[in-house]
């Protein structure tokens, strides 16, 4: 299994092609069915390949599989190759896994669309194209994936292109993502002329010896990058288009937007963590950077009122934590909340797909209420969902939550990473508050509108039972990473030696003296830094949980109307962060529209003047002469006689002049 | 003494420039065909001359032949301009300018 | 002897052309033309083409004037010119005309004596000579002259046929007027 790894991405690529492909004769069910049986397929290949992985020895554990030389130009080589490594197996399983998981409930969620087929054919294109990213070898081949991921992020946002809101959303996150990709190509470039490769394997080993540890190139390597992973994975200042990106279908907003694509960004770092840990400047931008969106948006997540937006604001929050992970060097740590973060963020938006199924497609959470009663099993996972994203233990976000804010506070990074620690354990607290002001608005008290609440049911199976597995996922997933005790703790051990700036080699020294070198810091738990503060943290960011909850039951379950109180008292801010900030206005007032007049000018004098101006101004020219010459044709055979006479004169002479000689 | 052939060629263009102004300047369409008659005629004289001087008969025959050649276009040439008289009722060329433009 | 035959000659031809250009009248101007073609016809008699001189009085002043007359005779006879006088133009086509005379003589007077080396050196063998270049040598334009002179006939009357029926599309122009 192991040695076909690489057809994994291929196979929803040819999900892709027949469904496009066929479109007019597809059948419908095996449309969807073919889609979810490609990414399934993958999954198991993907699980075969895992644990053949898992057999081999340490120093063993990189596969590459080269399918063709893609550009020999000099100096400059780059091969279309797919790595199977314990990093990419684990993004793998992610992807197919909950990808699976999400098809099947797409083939319930999306049985009375129109563009059903069209649906999973761009869903199997995404698969692909993730894939690819994941899977890649070199930069070049990832950038690939990276710009499909995008592609098809676009098509699904708009994909019921007909409504002018979903084109739009479409096109901007495009757009957006198009100004970080900006930074990875010229990052890109960085790498190769200073390395002269683009391959991970050498870039990482020509890092070490090539490159000095805090000057200007790394550094600016690694801003580069991170300024194409705010746009893909929605960080300050590049997010804008994630919220708007809830226009497109409920499982689409699961799959790619808080599960998959937008984690392309935290998956970069990681992967080239072995050159980015020689840029500590940047990595505390990079933190920086991840805890201030985790809060900011956390904040706006508070009062927003469609169920998607709310969510949407926590992925972009939950990514920030990712990014504080990378920040401090817990490279692993990101990885793990970024696998929870995928189960239980994809659960939340299942399950919000299925209210809103439930409610016939009304997403503004002011006008459900009570509907626990009617939609049971949409309620208990959901709940564990929220749980999760909370934080109580023994659900899978405690711990990798948990991770990511010890990792900050005993960083490298001093005492910049105990403020973030301080600005991740306020965003916690607001986490756990605007999700449980969410499952309360939603779930319990009155139906608020009596006729939404009549006509609601539950979903049928086929979209329950995927919730469920992902409600068994989001409780055990954090087993995966128990801290304390070191041996146990099975993510550190399968990803600690290969991330942070480790190959084969070292690898094969062991775990523990790899993680101590440059690369691996503070992540290694158990290891170097006292039990105690590890538990003292756990249990201030389990109370800090409980907090929240309870301070949000009070306000919303057993006393409606203090919502209303508050919201008056603080009118100013609560218009504020529900305006999102005014940032989406800001940005079109100060980049968007000066672009606009700028582009109109340039038209103007441009295409219109120079351009349309010479086309014409040949044509009028022509016409000029032609009016010119037009009388020399008056119809009088006297004066053509008379002009041949001329040229004949005109002969004679250049004869005579010649024979002179 | 003997004529010098040079002679006869200055005949022959004296005799086509007359045809040429006549042309150019006659306004009566039957006077203008007269006139490169006349052209034509200078034409064969001058080649008539050459096949004298140069002792070569190739002249004479081209001369036989344009004058085939010029019964064969007067035919046409005075069928066109009857045609032209029906349709138009004038032989003047100044007001015949059908192919203006 | 000969020279003062040729200025003779000469001299009647270019009288003849004159006459041609400035007649107002065009049957006068025909008649003149008939004789610029007599006094060719002689001056290739000097040029030992007697074949072609007789030609030249057959077909030219026999047969092409005596159409150019019917012609005249049809359209213009009533027509003399208005305007301007055909020895008096006008304008811009006076300086051109006689420009490019002047120039053609010029030029081809000095091509002439440039070339013109000696006399005819001997005698040219006369029709014999003609005849076998014409049917041995020429054999080939001999025949499309002749195919060039049936498609004249054909063109000619096609395009003066009146698009009746028959005969009677060919009455005599008298009676449209």
């Amino acid at each position: 299994m192991l040695q076909l790894f690489w057809l994994i991405p291929f196979l929803p690529l040819l999900g892709f092609l027949v469904n496009g492909l066929g479109l007019k004769w597809m059948p419908r069910k095996a449309a969807g069915w073919l889609a979810c049986g490609m990414v399934g397929v993958a999954f198991a290949i993907g699980v075969g390949a895992l644990f053949e992985l898992i057999a081999r020895p340490l120093a063993d554990r990189s596969v590459t599989h080269v399918l063709f030389p893609w550009i020999m130009a000099g100096d400059f080589h780059v091969n279309v190759a797919f790595m199977w490594d314990p990093l990419s197996a684990v993004m793998t399983l992610i992807v197919t896994g909950v990808g699976f998981l999400i098809h099947v409930y797409s083939v319930g969620y999306m049985r009375h669309d129109e563009g059903y087929k069209r649906y999973f054919a761009y869903l199997n294109l995404f698969t692909f194209a993730m894939l690819v990213l994941v899977l890649a070898d070199n930069f070049l081949l990832l950038f690939v994936g990276w710009e499909g991921v995008g592609l098809c992020s676009y098509l699904l946002i708009g994909f019921w292109y007909t409504k002018k809101s979903a084109a739009d959303a479409g096109k901007k996150a495009f757009i957006v993502n198009r100004i970080g990709d900006f930074g990875v190509l010229v990052a890109m470039m960085l790498t190769f002329w200073t390395l002269g490769t683009l391959t991970f394997p050498e870039v990482f080993h020509r890092a070490q010896t090539l490159l000095t540890p805090g000057t200007a190139i790394p550094t600016a390597i690694a801003l580069l990058f991170f300024l194409g992973a705010t746009g893909k994975s929605a960080q300050i200042p590049l997010y804008t288009w994630l919220p708007d990106a809830m226009e497109g279908p409920t499982p689409v907003s699961a799959l790619i937007h808080a599960a998959t694509m937008v984690t392309a960004g935290v998956y970069l770092f990681v992967r080239a963590s072995g050159m980015f840990v020689l840029a500590p400047t940047a990595l505390a931008v990079v933190a920086v950077i991840g805890a201030v969106t985790a809060i900011f948006a956390a904040t706006i997540g508070l009062v927003q009122t469609d169920i998607k937006r709310v969510l949407a604001y926590s992925t972009v929050s939950q990514l920030g934590y990712m990014f504080l992970a990378v920040g401090s060097g817990a490279f692993v740590a990101a990885i793990f909340h970024l696998m929870t973060h995928a189960f239980f963020k994809a659960l939340l938006f299942l399950g919000s797909g299925s209210v809103i199924e439930a409610a016939h497609h009304e997403q503004d959470i002011r006008k459900m209420g009570g509907l626990g009663a009617k939609l049971p099993i949409t309620k208990n996972t959901f709940i564990i969902g929220s749980l999760a994203l909370a934080g109580v233990p023994i659900f899978a976000g405690f711990f990798s939550k948990d991770e990511v804010l010890y990792s900050a506070f005993t960083s490298q990074l001093g005492n910049l990473g105990k403020l973030l620690w301080v600005i991740g354990a306020a965003a916690a607290l607001l986490t756990a508050f605007y999700i449980t002001r969410l499952v309360v608005l939603t779930f319990y008290g009155t139906p608020r509108d009596k006729h939404l609440f009549d006509h609601a049911h539950e979903s049928p199976k086929i979209m329950t039972v995927p919730l469920m597995i992902l409600a068994v996922l989001s409780t055990v997933g954090g087993f995966l990473g128990l801290p304390l005790i070191e041996k146990a703790n099975v993510m550190h051990n399968w990803l600690g030696p290969w991330v942070g700036g480790h190959g084969a080699e070292e690898a094969a020294e062991g775990a523990h003296q790899g993680a101590l070198a440059q690369g691996e810091t503070v992540a290694h738990v158990g290891v170097g830094h006292s039990a105690g503060l590890e538990v003292g943290l756990m249990a201030f960011s389990v109370a800090l949980a409980i907090i929240g909850i309870w301070a949000a039951w009070r306000v919303y379950a057993k006393e409606p109307s203090r919502a209303q109180e508050l919201g008056r008292k603080f009118s100013g801010v609560y218009r504020v962060l529900w305006n999102k900030y005014y940032i989406d206005e800001i940005y079109n007032a100060v980049v968007v529209q000066p672009i606009v007049v700028g582009s109109r000018a340039l038209w103007r004098v441009f295409d219109v003047g120079f351009v349309d101006g010479a086309v014409n101004g040949a044509g009028r020219v022509l016409r000029a002469t032609g009016s010119y010459l037009r009388p020399i044709q008056n119809g009088l055979a006297g004066s053509y006689a008379a002009a041949i006479m001329l040229g004949a004169i005109l002969i004679m002479g250049y004869v005579l002049l010649g024979s002179w000689r | 003494m003997a004529v010098s052939p040079a002679l006869y060629q200055v005949l022959a263009a004296v005799l086509f420039s007359i045809g040429v102004m006549g042309v150019l300047f006659r306004r009566n369409i039957l006077v203008i065909f007269m006139c490169v008659e006349l052209m034509l005629n200078a034409a064969n004289l001058s080649l008539i001359a050459f096949a004298r001087a140069l002792g070569n008969v190739d002249g004479q025959v081209v001369v036989f032949f344009a004058l085939a050649v010029a019964a064969a276009e007067v035919s046409v040439g005075l069928a066109i301009i009857i045609d032209l008289f029906r349709k138009k009722g004038t032989v003047d060329v100044e007001q015949v300018s059908l192919l203006k433009g | 002897m000969a020279m003062v035959g040729f200025l003779l000659l000469a001299g009647a031809a270019i009288a003849g052309a004159m006459g041609v250009v400035m007649q107002r009248n065009a049957l006068y101007g025909a008649l003149s033309l008939v004789g610029v073609f007599v006094a060719t016809a002689v001056l290739y008699l000097t040029l030992s083409a007697p074949f072609l001189a007789v030609l030249q009085l057959i077909v030219y002043a026999g047969a092409i004037m005596v159409l150019f007359i019917f012609v005249i005779m049809l359209i213009s006879v009533r027509y003399e010119e208005s305007g301007e006088a055909a020895g008096v133009p006008g304008g811009m086509k006076r300086y051109v005309a006689f420009g490019l005379a002047g120039l053609f003589v010029m030029l081809f007077v000095v091509l002439s004596f440039k070339m013109a080396a000696t006399p005819g050196t001997e005698e040219l063998g006369g029709i014999n000579e003609l005849g076998l270049a014409l049917y041995q040598k020429y054999m080939f334009p001999f025949e499309v002259a002749s195919i060039l002179l049936l498609v004249a006939i054909v063109g000619a009357l096609s395009i003066t046929r009146r698009h009746g029926r028959g005969l009677e599309g060919n009455v005599a122009l008298e009676e449209r007027h």
